[in-house]
């Protein structure tokens, strides 16, 4: 830090925090959380290797 | 109607890969064989049923599993050994076919009795009604006329190939009205479609027997977005959807999939060879543990079979 | 003394905001329908003209870079050094310097041991930086304003390992403003040598739905497809879609746009 101080510009009144904080805004990282596509429950169908079944009309009460 | 083996380059082959694979793969099977009792079909059973948490599903789809492993003879002889058991055993499940006749007779216009029929008639057992049932349904032009899913027309398809070396349809055009026929925007795909996407490798390939039924078109651009998709849902731990993607990989002409994905199941995967199908807990209730998680040992089973036999240019064993 | 309790970083990223809205607003000034009015600079007598009046602003120009010049590059704009842009970059640069270079630390050594063929985070970052500063004073310098920047060497792009195209393309995404026509250096190289890695960073960026991240690659593809290097994906639907999905930022609106200009440039 020190070294930092001596070889700064001596106009320049930048503080460390500043200096940090571009640092990090110049580099800013890809979204660390991923919001991928997840099951829901509105996809067609559940059984994956499902074997035929389709989401049907409401089935009639029973008899 | 037995093909060649395509068989991969060796500078493709990655030996860590194969000896991951060929692990998660034997041992998803060994929890199989184990497990097999809890998908056992509760005797009062009758051929009505709509649920899609049916009591046959699992029993076809650990058919199906086995049928690979001895379809494509890569496994050691205990490996063997334990499909040809589970074949067994669900076959008896399903009283040698009879439930399977009772209930096309009963839902003529479903096509799982069909389906699931295929696994066993590839490990070798075969129903002469059923043959006669199912063979008559499929030429009748309201069966062929049925509105399904493209993906789910060529299960349909493989799985009259599979019974009938004479069967003939335009695969090319069946391809074409999939989702990954239009090869799309590769970043607009969602969970569903993504399965949509694996079945169709599936039921084009045969379960990677015949890769070069897959079109040329969709094997490029699977070689270019595979890897993405088994990466974006690697890191949000869908592990039973990466399995299928792994099985689609061992269906390309050349693997393209980071090995990392392979480590990553075998990182999940229990001693006793369960394999998560996400990054949810796994239930404490063996019998529960077995209904949600057996079919990502399927896939695992599916997909180490295959990428081996694809690797190792695997014998050919006759149905 | 600061006004508000925000941070350094959220003032800044503020700024480097309203920057990026200012850039937006100049590039349609410089390259509306109206072709022949692209030579005239933006006046400083506007009001605009304080542009770099505050230390946030300053900030921001800093982060910004060379996507501050993004209308004139763009748009085949003169540059020249009495531009607000030009006056504020260099008082930014005087500021905020850079840091003095750091050579990439090796891992420990260890007899045997391969060497790291991964460069680590902090190399990839303090690289980023590299190649940032670099950029905005290149462009600086051809509005005749010289800022003393360290040397890009030893910072060259890790594009070999194809299991590492997540990585690469990230890296890329974090030197989006160098993806601007009229720059060229090894890191415009290996994009130009690895459209299918880009795509697929793009493409994992979008299903993440991290659009930001996928406009920054998607520009560098962009920019090959203008100078005749293949993108695989379609580069409009790409954008588009990042438009409307993409969020408010305005910054994410400002890659969006530089993509879609190159990408209507053509081969």
């Amino acid at each position: 830090m020190l070294t930092q101080e001596l070889t700064r510009p001596i106009r320049s009144t930048s503080t460390p925090a500043e200096l940090s904080a571009l640092a990090t805004l110049m580099v800013e990282e890809e979204a660390t959380v991923s919001d991928a596509p997840l099951y829901t429950p509105e996809d067609a169908g559940v059984g994956i290797l499902a074997l035929g079944l389709l989401l049907s009309p409401k089935p009639p009460k029973n008899r | 109607m037995k093909t060649g083996r395509t068989v991969r380059p060796g500078s493709t082959v990655n030996q860590d890969v194969l000896r991951t694979a060929h692990r998660v793969g034997s041992q998803a099977l060994a929890w199989l064989a184990a497990s097999a009792h809890h998908g056992a079909m509760p005797p009062e059973t009758t051929v009505d049923f709509a649920d899609p948490d049916n009591p046959y599903k699992p029993l076809g789809e650990t058919a199906l599993a086995a049928s690979l492993v001895l379809r494509e003879g890569v496994g050691g002889p205990a490996e063997l050994a334990a499909a040809r058991e589970l074949l067994d055993f669900t076959w008896s499940q399903l009283r040698s076919g009879a439930f399977l006749y009772e209930r096309a007779m009963r839902h003529p216009m479903l096509s799982d009795p069909l389906e699931t029929y295929a696994h066993f008639v590839r490990g070798g057992y075969r129903l002469s009604t059923l043959d006669e049932v199912v063979g008559h349904l499929g030429r009748l032009d309201s069966i062929r006329a049925i509105e399904m899913m493209p993906n789910r027309r060529l299960a349909v398809a493989n799985a009259n190939r599979v019974i009938d070396a004479d069967y003939r349809c335009d695969w090319a055009a069946l391809a074409g009205d999939t989702w990954i026929g239009s090869e799309p925007e590769p970043w607009l795909i969602d969970w569903m479609t993504g399965y949509n996407m694996t079945h169709t490798v599936f039921h084009l390939t045969d379960w990677g027997r015949l890769p070069e039924g897959l079109p040329a078109g969709i094997a490029d651009y699977l070689g270019t977005w595979l890897p993405v998709w088994a990466d974006i849902w690697q890191e949000v731990a869908q592990w039973d959807l990466l399995g299928e993607l792994l099985i689609v990989d061992a269906c390309l002409p050349e693997p393209v999939c980071d090995p990392q994905a392979w480590e990553s199941l075998a990182a999940v995967q229990h001693p006793d060879g369960l394999l998560p199908r996400d990054g949810d807990p796994v239930d404490e209730d063996p019998h529960t543990a077995f209904k949600e998680n057996e079919h990502t040992a399927v896939v695992a089973v599916v997909a180490g079979t295959v990428t081996l036999s694809r690797a190792l240019g695997g014998a050919w064993s006759a149905a | 003394m600061p006004i508000s309790d925000a941070t350094p970083q959220e003032e800044f990223s503020r700024a480097a905001e309203r920057m990026a809205v200012r850039a937006l607003d100049v590039l349609s000034a410089l390259g509306g329908a109206d072709a022949t009015s692209a030579t005239a600079p933006h006046r400083s007598d506007g009001p605009a003209a304080a542009l770099g009046g505050t230390r946030a602003e300053l900030g921001g120009a800093r982060v910004l870079g060379a996507d501050l010049f993004a209308p004139y590059l763009l748009t085949g704009t003169p540059l020249h050094p009495g531009l607000d842009e030009a006056r504020a970059m260099a008082l930014a640069f005087e500021q905020y310097p850079p840091a003095q270079p750091q050579a990439p630390q090796p891992a420990a050594a260890q007899p045997g041991a391969p060497q790291p063929a991964v460069p680590q985070a902090a190399d990839r970052a303090a690289s980023a930086v590299v190649w940032r500063d670099w950029a905005a004073a290149e462009v600086l310098g051809r509005c005749g304003h010289r800022v003393p920047v360290p040397p890009p060497d030893g910072h060259e792009p890790q594009d070999g390992a194809a299991d590492q195209w997540q990585q690469w393309s990230v890296w890329m995404a974090q030197l989006s403003p160098l993806a601007l026509p009229g720059l060229d250096s090894p890191v415009h190289d290996s994009a130009r040598r690895n459209p299918r890695a880009l795509g697929r960073g793009a493409v994992r960026a979008m299903l993440r739905r991290d659009y930001r991240t996928a406009a920054r690659i998607a520009r560098w593809l962009s920019l090959g497809q203008a100078q005749g290097v293949a993108s695989p994906v379609r580069l409009e639907p790409l954008l588009h879609h990042v438009r409307l999905f993409g969020g408010p930022s305005a910054r994410t609106a400002l890659d969006v746009r530089v993509g879609e200009r190159l990408a209507e440039a053509g081969p």
